[in-house]
């Protein structure tokens, strides 16, 4: 059927999608001089992982252990669907696209949270409480950053907000809302160097510390595929989505991504991983005012600027 | 849609909802029960969504996610169990009838009259606390500390026991690690509980397995090195395997590597639960030397449900009933069309028109909680390093002064 | 796995060959003696990725020696890898350590049916035996169990009562933060570390004990396995106490070349505690300078001299050693290098944010505990937290490269003698300036064939002793970062 069809697609185009973002990520963190290896880690390690067995550990929790990579997966795939790659190249497109993007970046911590808990080790549940303190932290500045261009575009659906774009892109004056949504991009994918959670040195791998096997992989493929969608986004919100002069669209739109990506990726090579309370203070105390300021200029901006009602 | 699908779709979405609220009561599993809270909002939002109504069932899946995770987070913070670990090897333990991994239930009926006790267990004659040793009682009652109910101890002195029962409870041992074996009452090593005289603790010694309450001292040794997996023989328990299935264990999956030590207990508890029988004054429980006066002031204690839920039960069903009659009853308008414009665009018309006080209102009174919380927030210094900054000072100051001395002379 | 026959374990070696680019994942275990190698082969190769986690691992990779106390450890990791997974055993070109009567070496053949097992120092070889083709059969430990052992004294009462409020997490015995296998209990109070305690004697070798049973010769050996990363601390502490109780002063040239010696194998040690600490951090920036510098400070060395120090550095010798010029040179440049990553570090104000303020040690408690002056020197300089303690400790492989570079390039040969093991009776303090602070060795001769008493002090295990009240009232995330500034060499702390 129709709806399956769109998904399988749109399935197809994430996992591409997510092997860039790996490549990307080893490029960065090998440097210019390993570009083979950067192509062919992301395989290997695919392959390696699932040539391993499964492992569950004892007295893990039945039901949230081995669901835990599903609902992630499930939720990627939800969000993958309303990201537009070309004017009528979307999976499906709601009213309110925007909203239901945000809404569902939530489902996607409670998984990984769940990941935590289940495991049936003090490093799992200090993961997960550490992963609903950043999820509490960072819904309101990245929802605040995302209704930026909302207001610009008076329109919640992302069809909407790129063709809106076609005059101005929106990073030229809404430059705050962008690093906003940037940082809360890494804080939402646990990216370093917000990746405490994941346990770094401290917690052994944190909320994966018991996982192997396909379904480490599964999280792994989901973590990567989630921050795709977070750069897509983010190219949609301010750099114009799929507008560009002579290539055709889709192509203008995974270049921009995979672009915004790089750039995002890069600048986490040179701060070291922060500490928990430390990100809640950027959290509480710098992206939530700053977002809050956002709000109020590019609200004065929206009503003097020509074109605004 | 076609008509078919949409019944399709909207029955199982109900039957989601309404499974997972049931589940959401009966599990022991705080962090499950709110998991299942979610997962039940989700469903109504897929409701929402098949009545086309796309914003609310976007807010109400952003409120609940958002809302239940802050809850499940402060259970798992306050909550002495919020696994549901303890009460559910404790309840498996002491062979308290009832389905798997579900509440414990209040016991019905009248507390059992006193039996005189029988020869082979021993006359308790000191009460005590199982996390606090050092009370000590001559009546069965609460822990002035905690709360708990007293459990018995039976002193070694008491010379007028049965020869047997005196013999064992020459052996002390800790209900929650059965290797600690001592020969005089006390405190266990290793996580400070009462030691107990080993015949009344027979039914804690299910398969020699150490688990139990959230305390370090347990974890401390389990979790010896990092992804250490303990050698624990006999663990049998997942909290959540009883919950959905309390027939299906031949179906769940044992093929993963770990499991192996599983299989053997497994059977065994297919058998403990398919006892239906809440009623306590039945023999076949395992009294551990308290009568069943007094094991049933212990089940009152730990239940989990009051005794006015059959009440609240009946009420619930009543007024459900009530709201359905009346909703069927009621003749709703029926709208003309569809909606003209999207949910989005009517819902921010009206807010800034006709619902403008409150929303600038709730949204200043908001500001104004975060702004106060961020600017009020104070930074934490350790405790070490300002003693030590404390003594750093003080002893610059008689460096400076005995100097000072110094130098004059 | 074990008991099936050769065809899976060829079926696998042959896939195994086909690919030649197969990423392998490892979890490494150090026996006390591998901080550097293992430091090393973590950016050797991106197909080769040390992980936190042993569930995420497919290799294991050990470092000789492993103690009996360390065993029930390995098989808890071992029995935690998933399948497959293979075992990597490296031992130290040295050659094996005995150890003392009482404490037993545990050999890997008892633990693990089959381990491939190779004697070298050098990341690339390493490597190459891991890329191996040969058949390597999977990871199979013996039937016979082991016993875990409960060593933890538990927290008072008081902190049990609130027991539903307290974790206590314990780390390691293997963990990134020290050279060696520590076990720590923290007791936390949510990501607050409320107490913490200390269970060390992983590394234990009996080496003070072994000494006295040897002769002075042999004993050598023993002196330079002291502290395995720092082999020519402890030989020229024996070297000095044996020549005092011979009341032998060497010519002024020759304490020159020893210090020299030693100095570089501070800045060595500095420097690949450097890559640790950065990779600890994950500042990859920092991370991946801090091993060029380590990795061209290798090269330099094995170039610099023509002998060996360990094979000069003996009572009473002295002798003519040739440097290598351009060496000389490239110790000045990687020194100035060293000077710009020290300021790198100081200016770099995301780096401070993880190290500033925290980890002070409280003076009056190093004074209390009679910490060498080094640690308090660095703790009153600049305001004793992690970065000062860092920089300075960076200053100073600054400070010994340099001075070495010029010690060596004036240098003047000493008049030549041989070694002579022949000791009167005495007795001898000698203080050798390690790289936390002052080893020390009491050393008692009678006039025989062997020591008659042998006492090491060193600063690792006053350190130990300490870190209670230092861990005490930190964050969970910067206890870690504390316990690897104070980089602590658990084979010296335990002896």
């Amino acid at each position: 059927m129709n709806i399956i069809l769109t998904v399988l697609l749109v399935w197809l185009g994430v996992c591409i999608g997510t092997y860039c973002i790996a490549v990307i990520q080893q490029l960065v963190l090998l440097g210019p001089r390993r570009v083979g290896a950067a192509f062919v880690l992301p395989i290997s390690f695919a392959l390696m992982l699932l040539q391993q067995e499964n492992l569950v550990p004892r007295k893990a929790d039945y039901f949230l252990f081995r669901s835990a990579p599903f609902i992630a997966l499930v939720v990627v795939a939800m969000i993958a669907l309303v990201v537009p790659l070309a004017p009528n190249l979307i999976g499906f497109n709601p009213s309110i696209g925007l909203f239901y993007f945000i809404v569902l970046l939530s489902p996607f911590v409670v998984a990984l949270m769940n990941a935590g808990w289940s495991q049936n080790s003090k490093e799992g549940v200090f993961s997960t409480l550490r992963a609903a303190a950043h999820l509490i932290s960072y819904e309101v500045p990245i929802g605040f950053a995302a209704i930026g261009p909302v207001m610009a575009a008076q329109s919640l659906s992302t069809q909407q907000i790129v063709q809106s774009q076609a005059g101005l892109w929106y990073v030229v004056w809404q430059p705050l809302g962008l690093v906003i949504y940037l940082v809360s991009s890494l804080f939402v994918t646990f990216r370093h160097p917000f990746d405490s959670p994941m346990g770094g040195s401290e917690l052994e791998g944190g909320v994966f510390a018991e996982y192997s096997g396909t379904r480490l992989l599964l999280f792994k493929i989901v973590l990567d595929a989630m921050f795709l969608l977070l750069m897509s986004m983010g190219v949609l919100l301010f750099f114009g989505g799929w507008q560009g002069p002579i290539l055709p669209p889709t192509l203008w739109f995974i270049l921009k991504t995979l672009a915004l990506a790089a750039i995002v990726l890069w600048i986490g090579r040179f701060l070291p991983r922060l500490r928990s309370d430390q990100m809640l203070t950027l959290c509480w105390k710098i992206l939530l005012p700053a977002s809050l300021l956002n709000i109020t200029l590019v609200g004065i901006l929206t009503l003097i600027l020509p074109g605004g009602s | 849609m076609n008509g078919l699908i949409e019944w399709v779709i909207f029955i199982a979405l109900s039957a989601v909802v309404l499974i997972m609220a049931a589940s959401m009561i009966l599990t022991m599993s705080m962090y499950r029960a709110g998991l299942a809270l979610m997962a039940s909002f989700v469903a109504l939002a897929g409701l929402f969504i098949l009545l086309d109504a796309d914003l609310i069932a976007a807010i109400q899946i952003m409120m609940n996610v958002g809302g239940m995770l802050v809850m499940v987070l402060f259970m798992v913070m306050m909550m002495m169990d919020p696994g549901g670990e303890m009460m559910w090897s404790m309840k498996r333990d002491m062979h308290i009838p009832g389905p798997g991994a579900f509440s414990m239930h209040m016991p019905r009926g009248e507390p059992p009259e006193d039996e005189p006790t029988t020869k082979k267990t021993a006359q308790p004659t000191d009460w005590t606390c199982p996390m606090h040793a050092e009370v000590n009682s001559p009546d069965p009652g609460t822990c002035p500390t905690c709360g708990m109910t007293l459990i018995p101890c039976a002193k070694t002195d008491n010379g007028q026991d049965d020869r047997d029962s005196t013999a064992q409870a020459s052996i002390y041992t800790c209900p929650m690690h059965p290797e600690v074996r001592e020969h005089a009452p006390g405190t266990c090593p290793k996580c400070g509980m009462t030691l107990l005289p080993v015949n009344d603790t027979a039914q804690y010694d299910a398969a020699n397995e150490q688990q139990g309450m959230e305390m370090e001292a347990v974890h401390a040794d389990a979790m010896a090195i990092p992804h250490e997996m303990k050698q624990m023989d006999g663990d049998s328990d997942h909290t959540m395997a009883m919950e959905m299935h309390d027939d299906g264990m031949g179906t769940m999956d044992m093929s993963e590597h770990d499991m192996s030590n599983m299989d053997t207990n497994m059977s065994g508890l297919a058998m403990s639960t398919s006892s239906s029988d809440l009623d306590m004054s039945s023999g076949d429980m395992n009294m551990s030397g308290m009568t069943p006066r007094q094991n049933y002031h212990m089940m009152v204690d730990m239940a989990m449900s009051t005794a006015q839920l059959p009440w609240a039960i009946a009420l619930g069903i009543a007024s459900a009933l009530l709201l359905i009659v009346l909703i069927l009853q009621t003749p709703w308008p029926l709208a003309a069309g569809g909606p003209t414009q999207d949910a989005t665009t009517a819902v921010g018309e009206l807010l800034l028109s006709r619902y403008m006080i409150g929303f600038e209102g709730a949204a200043f009174l908001i500001l104004a909680g975060i702004a106060g919380a961020v600017l009020f927030a104070r930074r934490e210094r350790s405790t070490t390093v300002q003693q030590c900054e404390q003594k750093d000072r003080q002893n610059t100051v008689e460096t400076n002064a005995s100097e000072k001395t110094e130098a004059e002379q | 796995m074990t008991g099936k026959s050769n065809v899976t374990t060829q079926t696998r070696s042959s896939i195994s060959a086909r690919r030649r680019h197969s990423l392998r994942q490892y979890f490494a275990i150090d026996g006390g003696s591998g901080a550097h190698l293992l430091a090393a082969l973590g950016g050797y190769s991106p197909y080769l990725r040390p992980v936190a986690s042993p569930r995420h691992a497919d290799l294991l990779i050990i470092v000789a020696p492993i103690s009996q106390k360390l065993v029930p450890a390995i098989v808890e990791i071992a029995q935690a890898l998933p399948q497959p997974a293979h075992v990597l055993l490296i031992h130290e070109p040295t050659g094996e350590l005995a150890g003392s009567s009482e404490v037993t070496i545990v050999d890997s053949k008892t633990l693990f049916r089959d381990v491939r097992s190779i004697t070298t120092s050098l990341a690339e070889e390493v490597f190459q035996a891991i890329s191996d083709t040969a058949p390597w059969a999977e990871l199979a430990l013996k039937d016979s169990t082991v016993q875990d052992t409960e060593t933890i004294q538990l927290p008072s009462k008081q902190e049990q009562e609130m027991a539903t409020e307290l974790v206590v997490l314990s780390l390691g015995p293997i963990q990134p933060f020290t050279a060696g296998p520590l076990r720590i209990f923290l007791i936390c109070d949510g990501e607050q570390v409320l107490s913490a305690q200390v269970e060390s004697g992983y590394a234990q070798r009996g080496i003070s004990r072994a000494m006295m049973q040897t002769g002075w010769q042999q004993s050598l050996n023993l002196a330079r396995s002291l502290d395995p990363l720092a082999p020519i601390a402890g030989q020229l502490a024996y070297v000095r106490a044996i020549e005092q109780i011979q009341n032998w002063q060497p010519s002024p040239p020759m304490v020159v070349l020893r210090e020299a010696a030693l100095a570089l194998e501070r800045a060595r040690n500095q420097l690949w505690w450097l890559v640790r600490f950065m990779r600890l951090l994950a500042d990859v920036q920092l991370g991946d300078r801090a091993y060029q510098l380590a990795t061209s400070f290798e090269t330099s060395l094995t170039q610099l001299w023509h002998l060996q120090p360990a094979t000069w550095i003996l009572p009473q010798w002295q002798g003519k050693i040739e440097c290598n010029e351009p060496a000389i040179v490239q110790l000045k440049q990687l020194a100035d290098a060293v000077e710009a990553f020290n300021t790198a570090i100081k200016r770099n104000r995301w780096f401070a944010l993880r190290t500033r303020g925290i980890g002070v040690l409280p003076t009056l408690l190093l004074k209390d505990s009679d910490i060498s002056d080094a640690v308090l020197q660095e703790n009153e300089l600049g305001k004793g937290d992690v970065l000062s303690r860092l920089v300075n400790c960076t200053l100073r492989a600054v400070t010994d490269l340099r001075n070495t570079a010029n010690m060596l390039s004036n240098n003047v040969s000493p008049v030549a003698h041989t070694e002579n093991w022949t000791l009167p009776g005495g007795e001898a303090q000698v203080t050798v300036a390690g790289l936390r602070g002052q080893i020390g060795l009491h050393l008692n001769s009678d006039g025989g064939e062997k020591p008659a008493h042998v006492e090491w002090q060193s600063l690792s295990a006053s350190l130990l002793s300490l870190l209670p009240e230092i861990l005490a009232g930190q964050k969970l995330a910067d206890a870690e970062i504390i316990l690897a500034s104070l980089n602590l060499a658990m084979a010296e702390a335990d002896g």
